[in-house]
């Protein structure tokens, strides 16, 4: 009898346990998601003490602009203000509808014309594969354009193609470049080290605390069978960004490169997304890189030669950038 | 270090109490049916998703008069919410052993049990989001109960099965803080930036847990009907499984099922 009893029991607790009720997004309380978000963003952001920023009054703040009942468009607003705060690019919000990301190249002059570079100075010889455009400037420079960090993998045959050109030089121009894989960022250092070479570290955010971090970890490339022993030139410009910054990051401690061109967008880390009670998802970034001299790149790589292409320049067909960097 | 002596620990218990068993019955079955999960995975969400879908269940149970031994896989379909319908896939696979004891009570057994089980959820939704992965793995000692009945109607012989676990100790692996992977992936030496490291690190980065940091009830009770020859037997059952880890990002899933099931019996 008891057994049976027990087994009633079982019954009606399993049933009622799983009986959470799931709230109807029409009627969330708008203060809920703005708490929610903040103390996601408490609680998994990695830049509060970098960036000196102090969040604890953000709470307040922004919880009394939800007094009353607004609407989702002015929520989004308030929830994008928010996290504009921490002026970080790779933070976003997303309502299914439209997407928040801080705009991390306003206030700066981008004039960059990749057609202008395979008309005028690479003379129209040139090639695209896996996005790269490469081609020999002057006889004796390579150049590579990078759009995107994504199928990395080509990069070894144009490495070869200039070492059979046995050019003195190769500029690998980011400019415009917003990211992508990291890794591929990583592999790439190897055609321009002799042996294994710590090129930056990871940290994670593992806690939270602001302050909770775990240990560096070591970012090492290993070289490649084909080894660029000459002069490399990396050319940036603002739109360089996240894996971009990454690539700079990790090539400005190599001997025989340098930085030329707008410092880069920065963007140090990786965001990990969360979901809202409404259901929007916010992404936030919850792991850094520091460079090989435990520098931050969040706020961007500066390059040894500063210089920028203004409106003009590209009107009168002149990349002032890039003559700068065959120059030096 | 005295992780990995605890995986290796378990996983020889499992291999030796595999290997200890008579060979009494053998059966393979196959349920498919309607599953009711709701999960919370507090990675990635501030909120329950209650959803709805198709399930589909294989395994293979040796049985004796004293033991259980019991291979499942369990595939999950869903979509989930109201607004903003995102659709998940729960894959279950699990490694059972119980040994059971009879009762005074006919048809009562109770004993222990110890398993390997995985929850796999994957999301999609309308968007893309960066951790839509989540995996919660365990190995388990724990107690179990089995009753069975033989009914008699209408001179047909049908089984009542009801079986209830809940583990006392476990060795459970998470995902770190913020990224899917175990918090020793992250420590120097274990990182891997390409990721290849990944499948060692997760294993040898649980921690050993009690019932108040993880807990798995499994409920499943059922009719079923054998075949003339006794080879077939096929049935109804209703199954309650709940999942909650209690760890910093706590994930909590509770699954209702009703599915059809077809045995072979051997």
């Amino acid at each position: 009898m008891k057994s049976k009893h027990l087994l009633i029991m079982t019954l009606i607790i399993s049933f009622f346990s799983s009986c959470t009720k799931e709230e109807d997004s029409t009627s969330e309380n708008m203060r809920e998601v703005v708490e929610t978000l903040w103390k996601y963003i408490d609680e998994n952001y990695v830049y509060f003490d970098y960036k000196s920023i102090n969040w604890e009054s953000k709470r307040s703040y922004y919880l009394n602009k939800v007094k009353d009942p607004i609407s989702e468009d002015s929520l989004f607003a308030i929830c994008s203000a928010m996290i504009g705060e921490l002026k970080d690019g790779h933070n976003f919000l997303n309502n299914g509808k439209k997407i928040y990301k801080y705009d991390y190249t306003k206030d700066f002059n981008i004039k960059f014309d990749l057609g202008l570079i395979k008309s005028k100075y690479l003379r129209s010889a040139f090639k695209s594969e896996d996005h790269f455009t490469y081609g020999i400037i002057n006889d004796t420079i390579g150049y590579i354009h990078y759009e995107k960090f994504k199928n990395g993998s080509y990069f070894n045959e144009i490495i070869r193609f200039f070492k059979e050109k046995e050019v003195k030089k190769i500029i690998i121009d980011i400019r415009d470049n917003r990211g992508g894989q990291a890794e591929i960022a990583q592999n790439m250092i190897g055609y321009f080290i002799e042996k294994p070479t710590i090129v930056g570290y990871i940290i994670h955010k593992n806690g939270v605390k602001h302050s909770n971090y775990s240990a560096k970890i070591e970012l090492k490339a290993e070289p490649k069978s084909l080894y660029f022993d000459k002069s490399v030139r990396v050319l940036t410009n603002r739109k360089s960004y996240s894996a971009s910054s990454y690539f700079a990051g990790m090539m400005n401690h190599l001997p025989n490169v340098k930085l030329v061109g707008q410092i880069t967008g920065g963007g140090g880390g990786a965001a990990a997304s969360f979901e809202l009670p409404n259901g929007w998802v916010v992404g936030i970034t919850s792991n850094f890189f520091l460079d090989a001299k435990n520098s931050h790149i969040e706020n961007g790589v500066k390059p040894i030669i500063e210089i920028e292409n203004s409106s003009a320049d590209i009107v009168n067909q002149q990349d002032k950038m890039l003559e700068t960097t065959i120059d030096n | 270090m005295t992780n990995q002596l605890l995986f290796w620990f378990f996983t020889l218990t499992i291999t030796i109490n595999l290997d200890a068993q008579s060979k009494t019955s053998n059966a393979y079955w196959m349920n498919h049916g309607v599953a009711f999960p709701s999960t919370k995975e507090t990675h990635y969400t501030s909120k329950y998703r209650n959803g709805i879908g198709y399930t589909f269940q294989i395994g293979y149970d040796k049985q004796t008069s004293r033991s259980i031994t019991g291979l499942s896989f369990m595939f999950l379909y869903s979509s989930q919410g109201k607004k903003n319908i995102s659709y998940s896939t729960i894959l279950r696979p699990e490694v059972k052993y119980e040994f059971l004891k009879s009762t005074s009570r006919s048809g009562l057994k109770v004993g222990g049990y110890y398993d390997i089980g995985t929850v796999l959820n994957f999301r999609r939704g309308i968007w893309s989001i960066e951790n839509g992965i989540n995996y919660t793995i365990w190995s388990s000692l724990g107690f179990s109960t089995q009753y069975s009945k033989h009914i008699k109607y209408k001179e047909k012989c049908i089984d009542w099965n009801t079986e209830f676990s809940i583990p006392v100790l476990s060795y459970l692996i998470r995902p770190s803080y913020t990224f899917p992977y175990t918090d020793n992936y992250l420590e120097n030496e274990v990182f891997n930036f390409d990721r290849s490291g990944l499948g060692k690190s997760i294993i040898t980065g649980g921690k050993l847990v009690t019932l108040d940091k993880f807990i798995y009830l499994g409920f499943q009770t059922g009719v079923s009907i054998p075949s003339k020859n006794k080879f077939w037997e096929f049935g109804l059952r209703y199954s309650f499984k709940f999942t909650q880890t209690n760890e910093v990002k706590p994930m909590h899933q509770t699954i209702h099922e009703i599915s059809f099931l077809t045995k072979i019996l051997n």
